[in-house]
């Protein structure tokens, strides 16, 4: 009986012992799970002020992913439908605007930035990464036109943006700094373009291991018109006719008063 | 400490190099100085070229030519040169055909056709006078080489008979012309709304109409021509800032400075050339101008989508 009891006590210590190890390996594979398929990040500036002097700025993303991944950082601006027409030739002459078209949910900008060649990471197969990639966009981006004949629309959309510069695939502009417990730190450099509109934009980051997105992290970056620019703006749209009348009052001024400089030089 | 170039345009959109800016002003500030013109009708396609989008480079440039105009038509006011009769009826028309061009493309801009048409009526416009000036000058040319006088008694043109029995007709004493009030309202509504839709004073079409077409003398057209572009313009300017938001101050407070500086260098350098000279130059700038806008109506675009309503 006592021999029984005794075993009975060991096997439940050995049951305890045994779920207390169990227990431990799965939290601690877990938390390497965890500290492994993080991404972190970072802007500066948080936000991008468009004052009299502005012409683009260098944004700067830091943070850190997955060592064993490939970070993709994207400036996106918030998606909006652009109306378009759609040149075509009349009377097989002149190319001229016929056909309404109108790309729903565009971003109004997408500027994609990598370490390495996208191309190179896209032919490591997965499907995340195609997503992430200008022309992963069509995806998002739906195409509203009249009549058929619309096929190429959204390649020469792209265009179109590119030749913009708002949006664009670049590489080289990130870089790895250092690696520890299983994460990469990282430093990219943005170039945004002077022609910006102000609104609500976003920094992405997605880590992309074999092709697919393991882990992501965003910041959110607002771009504001200050100072004069945010003036103008203010009057121009705000107070019209008043713009109107002042632009013309400035400029026979100014008018007025070049030429009486030159008219009192050239009496000398 | 680097000095800034750059400078933002909040109605553009962009930002833009000063210096650029300052130049390209000073360069058709030359031109214009050398030839006697108002220079827009190269201003505007060079904005263009430039990045700036056409509706803004259009109405901004009106808004320049309004500063430029006030110091030219001040300087022919005080040598006399202002014909106000004439050129108040000129600008009557030219108030009312403005507002119809600025009409004209407010609704074009809606249906995303507002550059094509620019663009055409810069080639039709540009052929036309630049096809015509270069014409005359070759001939004249010729004609002074060869020395042949012009025949003093000339048979009247069926144009001139009609001229003649237009009601309402009124002796313009400073040009020394009679003829119906009807011809300086209808020609100056037809300047007018091409200077709305071509963004320009309407000087390089309402020179050659003032000559050819009301028969005015030279120095009186010059005068008379800058008056009404000035009221030209500043209606063009207030109505295309009213209604369609695309005066760019700033570009053209810059454009201004750079013109004015440019035109008295070329009112310098102009009288070094002889008449004929200077009118087969323009001519042939004029043409070069239109070939490239023309080339782009018939190229095939590098992009085959345009935004609707402007940029």
């Amino acid at each position: 009986m006592k021999k029984s009891k005794k075993a009975k006590v060991k096997s439940k210590n050995a049951i305890i012992i045994g779920t207390f190890i169990f227990a431990a390996f799965c939290l601690s594979t877990l938390s390497a799970v965890a500290a492994q398929d993080v991404a972190r990040i970072a802007v500066e500036p948080e936000a991008i002020n468009i004052g009299a002097l502005y012409d683009g700025i260098a944004l700067t993303a830091t943070g850190s992913i997955p060592a064993d991944s490939e970070a993709v950082v994207r400036f996106v601006g918030a998606a909006c439908d652009l109306h378009m027409k759609e040149k075509g030739k009349v009377g097989g002459i002149m190319w001229m605007n016929l056909d309404s078209i109108t790309f729903k949910g565009a971003p109004s900008a997408c500027l994609v930035s990598s370490a390495v060649d996208l191309k190179g990471l896209e032919a490591d197969g997965g499907v995340s990464i195609k997503v992430l990639r200008l022309s992963g966009l069509k995806r998002s981006v739906e195409v509203e036109a009249d009549g058929g004949g619309h096929e190429n629309a959204f390649e020469e959309f792209l265009k179109l943006k590119q030749k913009e510069g708002l949006y664009r695939e670049m590489f080289g502009n990130i870089s790895y700094e250092s690696a520890s417990e299983g994460q990469k730190t990282f430093r990219a450099i943005v170039p945004i373009p002077s022609r910006l509109a102000p609104g609500d934009y976003a920094v992405k980051l997605d880590a992309v291991r074999n092709g697919d997105v393991i882990a992501r992290a965003e910041q959110p970056v607002k771009v504001n018109l200050v100072g004069f620019p945010a003036l103008m703006s203010g009057l121009a749209f705000g107070h019209s006719a008043l713009y109107g009348i002042l632009a013309t009052i400035i400029a026979l001024i100014a008018g007025l008063g070049i030429g009486l400089v030159f008219q009192s030089r050239g009496s000398h | 400490m680097s000095i800034p170039l750059h400078l933002y345009l909040p109605i553009a959109g962009n930002s833009v190099n000063m210096l650029l800016i300052l130049g390209l002003g000073g360069g058709v500030g030359l031109l214009s100085g050398i030839f006697g013109v108002g220079g827009g009708f190269l201003m505007t396609p060079l904005l263009i070229m430039f990045g700036i989008p056409p509706t803004v480079a259009a109405a901004s440039d009106s808004n320049q030519i309004v500063g430029a105009s006030t110091s030219g038509t001040l300087a022919h006011f005080r040598l006399g040169n202002v014909d106000f009769e004439m050129g108040l009826l000129l600008l009557v028309g030219g108030i009312v055909g403005g507002t119809a061009g600025v009409q004209i493309i407010k609704v074009l801009r809606q249906l995303g056709n507002a550059d094509f048409l620019i663009n055409l009526t810069y080639v039709l416009m540009l052929g036309i006078i630049g096809s015509y000036m270069f014409a005359e000058s070759l001939q004249s040319m010729r004609k002074a080489r060869k020395n042949i006088r012009p025949p003093a008694v000339k048979k009247e043109s069926l144009y001139g008979r009609i001229a003649k029995i237009l009601p309402w007709q009124m002796e313009f004493k400073r040009s020394g012309v009679r003829l119906s009030v009807l011809m300086p309202l209808v020609l100056g509504t037809l300047v007018g709304i091409l200077a709305a839709i071509m963004g320009v004073g309407g000087g390089f079409i309402m020179v050659p109409v003032m000559v050819y077409l009301l028969r005015m003398p030279m120095h009186v057209v010059v005068g008379t021509s800058l008056f009404q572009i000035l009221f030209t313009c500043i209606n063009v300017t207030v109505m295309q800032a009213w209604r369609n938001h695309t005066v760019d101050f700033i570009l053209a407070l810059m454009l201004l400075i750079g013109s004015s500086i440019g035109a008295q260098l070329g009112a310098k350098l102009g009288k070094k050339l002889r008449g004929d000279q200077l009118k087969i130059l323009l001519a042939s700038l004029v043409l070069v101008v239109m070939a490239k806008m023309l080339y782009e109506l018939l190229a095939r675009p590098e992009v085959l989508l345009a935004y609707v309503g402007g940029h």
